[in-house]
C-alpha cells in the first residue's frame, strides 16, 4: 500500500429498514492524517454511515474497505481490532463499571498492542474519577470517556458522532484542537457534526448527505454557496 | 487486584475446608451434599446469570440433562461412574450448544425460552415412548453404583471447580469483557470484545458445572424420576440463592445457600408451604428493596467484597 | 377424516379459551412492560372460586363469573399499588419483574396449600347439562362450548375496551410509546392501574373455566399454565392484546391435532413451539419490529 493510499474507501453505501432506504449510493475517501467532515440534515443518514462503517448492521450493498481491504463482511470488534472505531452521539459508557474498567476493556481487547488506560483517563481529564462507576460522571465527561474508550483500542480511523452538541465555545475549541492533534499523528477521522463553525475549526474538506446520498463534496467554503446544500439544510 | 486474589482464595479455602471437617462432625450428609450442590450450581448460574446479566430460568434443564445422561452411561456401557459424572458435564455442554441461539433473545424471552428449553428436554425423557432407553417417567434405578461416599467426595471437587472458575472469572479480563458485554453489548464490541464468543464459552461452563452436579446427584441417589431432577425447584431455589446472597460475587451465593438452604432444614422440610412463603415474600422484598443482594450491604460501607 | 374435523373444530374452541388465557398477561406486559409470573397463580385461584361456589353452595360456574371479576378486580388493586410503582423506579423493570412476579406466585401457591389442600378437585362436566353439541356429525362436551363462548366474551368485552373507550385509547396510546404519552398528559398510573385489574380479573375468568379446560385443579397448576400462557401470547405478539387471539387460535388448533395424531407428543408441544416461533421471529407473528425486552 503507497502511503498516500486511502485508509478508507467507501462505495455506493445501500442500506434500508423495512421500506425506508437510510443509506442510498454514499461514496467518499478518507486518507491517514486527513480530517473528513460529514454534515447534512437530521435523518440524513450520518449515523447511519458510521454505523454502516463499523459493523452494527451489514449492509445491503456498496463496499467498505478499510486499508486496501473489503471490510463489509466482518463482524464489528474484528474491524475494531484491525484499527477503526468510533465515539456515540449519546454515549454508551458501561455505566456500572469503575471509569478505568471502560477504557480498560477496550485496552485489552482492542489491539494487540496494549494502550495504557490510566495515561489515556490522564490526557482525556478523567484520572481523578478513574475508580468512580462510570455512570456518576456528567455528560461531558461521559463524551471524555467515550473518546478515552476509542483510543485505548489504538484507532487508525476514527468516527467521531457528534461530539460538540452540549459543549460550550470554549470547550468546542479545546475538542477541535485535540481532533486536528490526533490527525496530525497520522489517524484518519470523520467527524459527523452539525455545527459548522466547530466543521471550520477542524477541517475544510467536507461531504454533505441528503436522504442516504452523497449531494456535495469539496471544501467547506464552497459547500455553504451550493444552492443544493442550502435547499437541503433550509428547504427541509 | 491482588488483595482481590488473595481474598477470593481465603474464600475458597474456607469453604471446601468445612466441607471436609464437617462430615465428621454432623452425620446428616445428604443435608451436606445438597448444600455443596446448591452452592456449586449457584456458581454455574452466577457465571452466566451474575457476570453477563442472562437468567435461564431453565437452567435446572442441564441438571437433569447431566444426571440422566451419567446414569445411561453407568446403566448401559457400565463405565465408572466418576468417567459418568464427566459425560453427564460434557452432556449438559452439548444441550448448552444446542440452545446458544436462544442467545439472539434478550431478557425475559431468553428466561422463558430457556424454560421451555428444560421442560423439551423433561418431556423428553419423561415420554413413555422412550421406555428402553430413559425408562419413561417410571424413573432411573441403578443401585450397583450406589456409592455416597465416593459420591460426596466428587461434589466437594465439583464445588471447587466451580468456586475456581467463578473466582478467578471475576479476576480476570475474562470477567471483564463478560461484565461489559452485560453492562452493554455493543459498547463491548466496539471495545473489541467477540460478545458472541465471550458469551457463549460463559454459557459453556455454566452449563458443564451443572451437569457434573446433576451427574454426581443422580449417582449419590442411585434412584431417580425426571421430575426429580428436572424439578423446576432446583432451578428457582439456586436463583433465589444467588439473589439473597449477591449477584456477579463469588461470596454472595455461598452465603445465599448457606443461610436459605439452611433455613429450608430447619423448617422446609417438614412444612414446605411455610418455606415457600418465606422464600416466596422473600424474593419480594428483596427485588424491591435489596435488588443487589445481602452482600450489597457490605459493599456500601466500601468493603470490597470477594 | 371425520377425526381431523373433529380436532379442527375442538382446537377451535379451545382456542377462544386459550386466547383468555392470555390476554390478561399480555395486556399487563403492553401496559406496564411488566411479566406477571403469578398470571397462573391467579387463574388457579379462579379456579377455586367457582369450585367452592358450585360445592358449598351449588352455584353454576356462570355465576362464578360476575362474583369473580368484581372479586378479582377489586383483589388486583392493593397488589398494584403495593408492588407496581416501585419495581418501575427499579434498574431493570421487566427482568425484576418476572422475579418478583414468580415470588409471588409462590406466596399465592403455599397459601392455597393451606386453604384448599393438596388434593385434585374438579367441577362435573355436567353442570352446563347433560346433552352434548353435535356439529358437523361430531360430539362435543357443552363445558367446551360454554368455555369458548366466555372465551369469544372475554376478547370482545377487551376489544371495546380498548378501541371503543376513552381510557382505551390512552391504554393503546401507552402501549405504543409510554414515554410519548406521558409528555401529552396521559395518567400512567390510571391506566395502568385498570389494566392490571383488567389482566387479573380475565386470569381468574379463564380459572372458572379451568377444570373443564386444563384439567383437574389443585394449588401448583400455576406456573405452568402461566407458561402456556406466554407461549400464546409469544405466537401472537407480545405487548399486541389482539395478537392474543391469533396465539390462541393457532395453539389451541396445533395441541388438538397433535393430541388426535401424536399423543404422546403433545405435552412436548407447546414448549418446541415457543422455542420454534421465538427463533425464527422473536418478535411473534405479528411483531412488526424486534423489541429487546
Amino acid at each position: 500500500m503507497s502511503p498516500d493510499a486511502p485508509i478508507l474507501e467507501v462505495g455506493n453505501l445501500e442500506k434500508s429498514f423495512g421500506g425506508l432506504k437510510a443509506l442510498n449510493g454514499v461514496s467518499f475517501d478518507l486518507h491517514p492524517g486527513e480530517i473528513l467532515g460529514l454534515a447534512g440534515p437530521n435523518g440524513s443518514g450520518k449515523t447511519t454511515c458510521i454505523n454502516a462503517i463499523t459493523g452494527v448492521f451489514r449492509i445491503d450493498g456498496g463496499s467498505i474497505r478499510f486499508a486496501g481491504e473489503d471490510i463489509h463482511h466482518r463482524a464489528t470488534y474484528r474491524r475494531v481490532r484491525k484499527g477503526i472505531n468510533r465515539t456515540f452521539q449519546v454515549p454508551r459508557p458501561f455505566p456500572g463499571l469503575t471509569v478505568h474498567e471502560n477504557v480498560l476493556v477496550a485496552a485489552h481487547y482492542g489491539s494487540g498492542e496494549h494502550a495504557d488506560a490510566m495515561t489515556l483517563l490522564e490526557d482525556t481529564g478523567l484520572a481523578e474519577f478513574a475508580d468512580k462507576p462510570a455512570r456518576t460522571l456528567n455528560s461531558s465527561q461521559q463524551k471524555m470517556l467515550g473518546l478515552a474508550r476509542a483510543l485505548a483500542t489504538k484507532p487508525r480511523l476514527l468516527l467521531v458522532d457528534e461530539i460538540g452538541a452540549g459543549l460550550n465555545p470554549e470547550e468546542l475549541s479545546a475538542m477541535a484542537q485535540r481532533l486536528r492533534g490526533y490527525a496530525n499523528q497520522g489517524m484518519a477521522l470523520l467527524v459527523v457534526e452539525h455545527l459548522m463553525d466547530f466543521l471550520d475549526q477542524v477541517t475544510d474538506r467536507l461531504v454533505v448527505m441528503d436522504a442516504g446520498n452523497t449531494l456535495f463534496t469539496g471544501k467547506l467554503a464552497q459547500a455553504t454557496e451550493d444552492p443544493r446544500v442550502i435547499e437541503a439544510f433550509l428547504g427541509g | 487486584m491482588l488483595k482481590g486474589w488473595r481474598s477470593t482464595a481465603i474464600v475458597t479455602a474456607i469453604t471446601l475446608v468445612t466441607f471436609i471437617v464437617v462430615p465428621k462432625l454432623y452425620d446428616n450428609q445428604f443435608l451436606l451434599f445438597n448444600m455443596m450442590m446448591y452452592m456449586a450450581l449457584a456458581q454455574g448460574l452466577n457465571i452466566i446469570y451474575g457476570y453477563t446479566g442472562y437468567l435461564p430460568f431453565g437452567y435446572v434443564g442441564f441438571f437433569g440433562a447431566g444426571a440422566y445422561a451419567g446414569a445411561l452411561v453407568i446403566i448401559f456401557l457400565h463405565w465408572m461412574p466418576l468417567i459418568a459424572v464427566l459425560v453427564g458435564g460434557l452432556t449438559a455442554v452439548l444441550f448448552g450448544m444446542v440452545l446458544i441461539p436462544l442467545f439472539r433473545l434478550s431478557g425475559a424471552y431468553f428466561s422463558i425460552a430457556s424454560l421451555a428449553a428444560s421442560e423439551a428436554l423433561y418431556y423428553v425423557v419423561a415420554n413413555p415412548h422412550l421406555e428402553k432407553i430413559t425408562q419413561g417417567p417410571y424413573g432411573i434405578s441403578m443401585p450397583q453404583a450406589y456409592d455416597a461416599n465416593a459420591a460426596y467426595w466428587t461434589m466437594l471437587g465439583i464445588l471447587a471447580l466451580s468456586l475456581v472458575t467463578s473466582g478467578i472469572i471475576r479476576r480476570s479480563r475474562f470477567g471483564l469483557a463478560l461484565s461489559a458485554i452485560r453492562e452493554n453489548p455493543l459498547s463491548a464490541s466496539m471495545s473489541g470484545v467477540n460478545v458472541v464468543q465471550m458469551r457463549s464459552l460463559s454459557w459453556l461452563l455454566s452449563a458443564f458445572i451443572a451437569g457434573l452436579a446433576g451427574a454426581t446427584f443422580g449417582w449419590y441417589i442411585s434412584v431417580f424420576y425426571p421430575e426429580t431432577v428436572f424439578s423446576l425447584t432446583i432451578g428457582v431455589f439456586t436463583i433465589v440463592f444467588i439473589l439473597f446472597g449477591g449477584i456477579g460475587t463469588l461470596i454472595g451465593p455461598i452465603i445465599g445457600t448457606l443461610i436459605l438452604y439452611g433455613l429450608y432444614n430447619y423448617i422446609g422440610i417438614s412444612t414446605p408451604q411455610y418455606f415457600q412463603i418465606a422464600y416466596g415474600l422473600l424474593i419480594v422484598l428483596l427485588v424491591l428493596f435489596l435488588p443487589n443482594g445481602l452482600v450489597s450491604l457490605l459493599k456500601r460501607r466500601g468493603v470490597d467484597v470477594p | 377424516m371425520s377425526l381431523l374435523v373433529y380436532a379442527l373444530l375442538a382446537g377451535l374452541f379451545y382456542g377462544l379459551y386459550f386466547a383468555l388465557v392470555g390476554i390478561g398477561l399480555n395486556l399487563i406486559f403492553g401496559v406496564m412492560r411488566i411479566i406477571n409470573l403469578a398470571h397462573g397463580a391467579f387463574l388457579m385461584l379462579g379456579a377455586y372460586g367457582a369450585f367452592y361456589l358450585y360445592t358449598l353452595l351449588g352455584w353454576n360456574p356462570l355465576w362464578a363469573v360476575p362474583i369473580e371479576l368484581v372479586v378479582f378486580f377489586l383483589l388486583a388493586l392493593p397488589i398494584y399499588y403495593l408492588l407496581v410503582p416501585r419495581l418501575q423506579r427499579s434498574d431493570d423493570p421487566e427482568m425484576l419483574s418476572f422475579i418478583l412476579f414468580f415470588g409471588l406466585s409462590q406466596v399465592i401457591e403455599a397459601l392455597a396449600v393451606f386453604a384448599f389442600g393438596n388434593d385434585q378437585h374438579s367441577i362435573p362436566d355436567a353442570v352446563f347439562g347433560t346433552r352434548p353439541l353435535h356439529l358437523l356429525g361430531q360430539v362435543f362436551p357443552l363445558s367446551w362450548v360454554v368455555s369458548a363462548g366466555i372465551g369469544l366474551a372475554g376478547i370482545v368485552a377487551i376489544y371495546l375496551y380498548l378501541y371503543r373507550s376513552r381510557i382505551g385509547r390512552a391504554t393503546r396510546a401507552i402501549m405504543t410509546d409510554r414515554d410519548e404519552a406521558v409528555v401529552t398528559g396521559i395518567s400512567v398510573n390510571r391506566v395502568s392501574v385498570l389494566a392490571f385489574g383488567v389482566g387479573i380479573a380475565s386470569a381468574a375468568l379463564a380459572g372458572i373455566f379451568s377444570p373443564f379446560m386444563l384439567g383437574a385443579i389443585e394449588p401448583s397448576m400455576g406456573l405452568h399454565i402461566t407458561v402456556m400462557a406466554f407461549v400464546i401470547i409469544v405466537i401472537g405478539s407480545l405487548g399486541n392484546p389482539l395478537g392474543t387471539v391469533l396465539g390462541g387460535l393457532i395453539f389451541g388448533e396445533a395441541l388438538m391435532l397433535m393430541q388426535t395424531f401424536l399423543t404422546s407428543w403433545a405435552q412436548l408441544f407447546p414448549y418446541v413451539l415457543l422455542i420454534a416461533i421465538l427463533l425464527v421471529k422473536p418478535s411473534g407473528l405479528l411483531g412488526r419490529k424486534v423489541r429487546s425486552a
